[in-house]
């Protein structure tokens, strides 16, 4: 248990690392940052449609924050922007930014967001290291569009079959078990093409 | 203590839970739970809600409940700072 949680937190021991109160205000923070970032371009960029993806680690607290898997955030938002660009759409913006809580990057692009939903759905399927992060996409207003509404399936477990957020919710696996299959995942991308073109992987949904 | 003002606490990225709390002018609690893990967690996420405003002692409040997957004490902790931020002057 970490130092400053009360002991009703000890039920997130498995994985503790940084404070509760930490993690919990670095999302809170990066809530808030998005419907600003949304609120500056749709006044930097009047007259385009709006999409924009933001792309962070899935895994627990104390891996996102270990540096050891920073580069991928990044990578991946670039993946996501050469499917853009493939698919002649214009990218307005991107950046990145270091939280409290792990890093993120985002892009904003000139579409209908759930193309961009699509695209971010379809490198999380299938490029080899998709399942490693979350492309979460918002519309001009910051709101975000769900797999479900769109018609797809929820995630899956990084570690099982199952649905992700029932595990991650009730925390069925240890860190040490999923850190193992983060580094397999890792190691397996290594051996083959991670990844070809979006148009490869779009009709597969 | 009744609800003064609309306040969220949280946000709606994976495994976390937004929460809404909004001022009724009747002296009653209304309760709106959404979860993407409801079959699993749905029963637990309702009587952790219930009981943590009960113990506040709010009125005249509706309580939105928007979870992505959160841990219990994740919850407790966004509805805990929602209602302290309900009820601010």
């Amino acid at each position: 248990m970490h130092s400053s949680c009360s002991p009703r937190d000890c039920d997130r021991k498995k994985y503790c690392v940084l404070s509760l109160q930490t993690v919990l205000a670095a999302r809170e923070l990066r809530w808030k940052n998005k419907k600003l970032l949304a609120e500056s371009l749709a006044q930097k960029f009047p007259g385009h449609r709006l999409a924009l993806a933001f792309c962070t680690l899935r895994m627990p607290a104390s891996l996102r924050i270990s540096n050891l898997y920073n580069e991928i955030v990044v990578q991946l938002r670039d993946v996501l922007a050469r499917a853009l660009m493939d698919g002649a759409i214009q990218i307005l913006d991107y950046g990145q930014e270091e939280y409290e809580d792990g890093p993120s990057a985002w892009l904003a692009s000139d579409c209908d967001e759930r193309i961009l939903k699509r695209m971010a759905i379809a490198i999380e399927e299938g490029h080899a290291l998709g399942s490693l992060v979350d492309i979460d996409v918002t519309d001009a207003k910051a709101r975000l569009l769900s797999r479900r509404d769109m018609g797809y399936a929820p995630r899956k477990c990084l570690v099982c079959d199952d649905e992700a957020a029932v595990c991650s919710a009730g925390q069925r696996h240890s860190l040490s078990e999923i850190e193992a299959h983060i580094e397999a995942i890792i190691s397996d991308s290594m051996g083959q093409e991670a990844w070809d073109s979006y148009d490869d992987h779009k009709e597969r949904d | 203590m009744r609800v003064l003002k609309s306040v969220t606490a949280g946000s709606l990225e994976s495994s976390d839970v937004l929460v809404t709390i909004m001022p009724l002018s009747e002296d009653r609690i209304e309760y709106d739970i959404e979860s993407i893990v409801i079959k699993q967690y749905g029963r637990r996420i309702r009587k952790v809600t219930e009981d943590m405003v009960e113990i506040a002692k709010i009125t005249g409040a509706r309580i939105h409940v928007q979870d992505r997957g959160a841990l219990e004490c994740t919850l407790r902790a966004r509805l805990e700072t929602a209602i302290e931020r309900s009820i601010a002057c």
